[in-house]
């Protein structure tokens, strides 16, 4: 990792309106979760007479899922910014070279998902029966989300306009927990392809193995697509 | 420095061969160059030396190594200054010297005197964002100077610079020939191939049809004759003289004895009358 390069990353990005959104996304989910929802279950109870506060921890691990998708998005368009400025072309003729800016350039939303990812569960107290190690674990698992959605960017995307194209389709990723919340088992499964899922079944578990075999299941999920996503962007001729 | 054997390139999901089958020698020390009209495979070749382009025909060696086993560490003594200047816009000149000199593990050169270099140390703190596109190619240009490079890729340096700039990169080109960096050039500007280069290689539609040194280019296709013009009786006149025996030539010293001499020159060809000859194509395209 070129620690060097960090403090140039945030001049770089220094009043970019989209790194602005992209620090408020996390807020504005807890703001919905800690405001919002208290308010609609007090609508629904009394006008339907519906209880919705079982499913409190449901709709935060939701709201959580998008937290590293808009990180890995956010990076990913800086990303296709600097790849139509020709940057990643001028850095892989150095020896840092394209996997050495790829890891500076995961490495930030990363650790952006990770802290925020944290912050949000715990603000919110969504952690339930889960101690810290396993918080810290499914929280990095979380945060990997980004890796995968800012390298698909990377791997896939000549430019920016195709970015956006291919960012339409990651609605598909976060249908995989929402399938599983709405539909009845064995139905439920079929959301298995998302690798948020896994993730977010790992954050409901009960118990210590329910939860320690699903957030196996996404560590190498995400491994193997991280894996498959680095080769097929380093090979990439630019 | 550079042995290049057979390559050949086409680029991905396509048919049509960019390179077919061309090889040369680049000398340490020596200012090599390709001159072609635009889309004759100037750049490509470039790039597939600079390790850029991978999946290529052929062998290409750099130091005897083969370039398809080269490690990263190669890059530590590699410059490469692009056609098109790639520069983070948003950061000014002397931080985006400074952000690629961390991309070096070998110690790099003080940014603050290449910008003198290319005449941009006014400029050190203004973002490249707000920098003319002949101040990006001169910041792009000393960039790929950071790491003290032994081997130098230039793709068209003077491309986009007023003669006053461009005269300043040429410069700083032969001072780094002196000091033995090896650079390969290409350029479609005939006059800067024939000042630069030692040796010229003709590039048209992916083939090499001649490899020359620039010298016994001119001298192969030139008249063997020296032109005179004079002034006689108040008109302008010129004559043409076999060098062959210049010096006994009675004709040529009567002239030298007796008229008003305004220019002596030989008559070498001009790189692009040669290219025209040799390959049957215009070099401006």
């Amino acid at each position: 990792m070129n620690w060097r390069a960090i403090p140039y990353d945030y001049k770089m990005l220094k009043g970019d309106p989209m790194l602005i959104l992209s620090l408020m996304v996390p807020f504005i989910l807890w703001a919905l979760m800690q405001f919002l929802f208290p308010f609609l279950d007090a609508m629904v109870l009394d006008r339907w007479t519906v209880d919705i506060s079982p499913y409190y921890r449901q709709a935060g691990t939701f709201f959580l899922m998008l937290i590293p998708m808009m990180m890995g998005m956010v990076y990913g368009f800086i990303m296709l910014d600097e790849r139509d400025g020709g940057i990643i072309t001028a850095i892989s003729v150095t020896p840092t070279g394209k996997s050495g800016y790829l890891k500076l350039r995961m490495g930030i939303p990363m650790f952006l998902s990770f802290i925020f990812i944290i912050l949000y569960q715990l603000l919110l107290g969504l952690t339930g029966t889960l101690g810290i190690l396993q918080v810290i674990v499914i929280s990095l698992l979380i945060s990997s989300q980004s890796l995968i959605l800012l390298l698909v960017l990377g791997a896939f995307a000549d430019n920016k306009v195709m970015g956006m194209a291919i960012s339409k389709g990651f609605g598909i990723l976060i249908m995989g927990p929402l399938l599983d919340f709405a539909l009845p088992s064995p139905y439920n499964w079929i959301g298995a392809y998302s690798p948020l899922f896994w993730a977010s079944r790992s954050l409901l578990a009960e118990t210590h193995i329910t939860f320690w075999l699903h957030a196996s299941i996404t560590f190498l999920f995400h491994l193997f697509l991280i894996w498959i996503l680095f080769r097929k962007f380093t090979a990439r001729s630019d | 420095m550079i042995q290049v054997q057979n390559l050949s390139y086409s680029y991905p999901g396509t048919e049509k061969q960019v390179l077919k089958n061309i090889s040369f020698e680049i000398n340490e020390g020596e200012v090599f160059g390709f001159l072609g009209p635009s889309g004759a495979g100037k750049s490509t070749t470039q790039k597939v030396l600079n390790g850029l382009l991978k999946g290529f025909g052929g062998t290409v060696l750099i130091n005897g190594t083969d370039l398809s086993e080269m490690k990263r560490s190669f890059y530590e003594k590699i410059g490469v200054a692009f056609e098109f200047p790639n520069l983070y816009l948003k950061l000014t000149a002397l931080e985006n010297l400074q952000l690629f000199a961390s991309f070096f593990k070998s110690e790099t050169r003080d940014p603050e005197e290449l910008l003198k270099m290319v005449q941009l140390e006014g400029d050190r703190d203004t973002r490249v964002e707000a920098f003319s596109k002949g101040m990006k190619m001169r910041l792009s240009f000393i960039r790929a100077l950071l790491n003290r490079p032994e081997l130098l890729f230039l793709d068209e340096p003077t491309a986009g610079l007023d003669p006053g700039n461009a005269r300043i990169m040429k410069d700083i080109i032969l001072d780094l020939q002196q000091q033995g960096v090896t650079i390969f050039l290409t350029t479609h500007h005939m006059d800067d191939a024939g000042e630069l280069c030692k040796r010229l290689a003709f590039m048209v539609e992916g083939k090499l049809p001649v490899i020359d040194s620039t010298q016994d280019l001119r001298l192969k296709h030139g008249k063997k004759t020296v032109r005179v013009e004079y002034k006689e009786n108040g008109l302008a006149c010129a004559e043409e003289f076999p060098i062959d025996q210049l010096a006994s030539n009675p004709a040529f010293s009567d002239i030298l004895n007796k008229q008003e001499i305004l220019t002596i020159h030989t008559q070498e060809a001009s790189l692009e009358d040669i290219f025209i000859k040799v390959t049957g194509q215009q070099l401006k395209q």
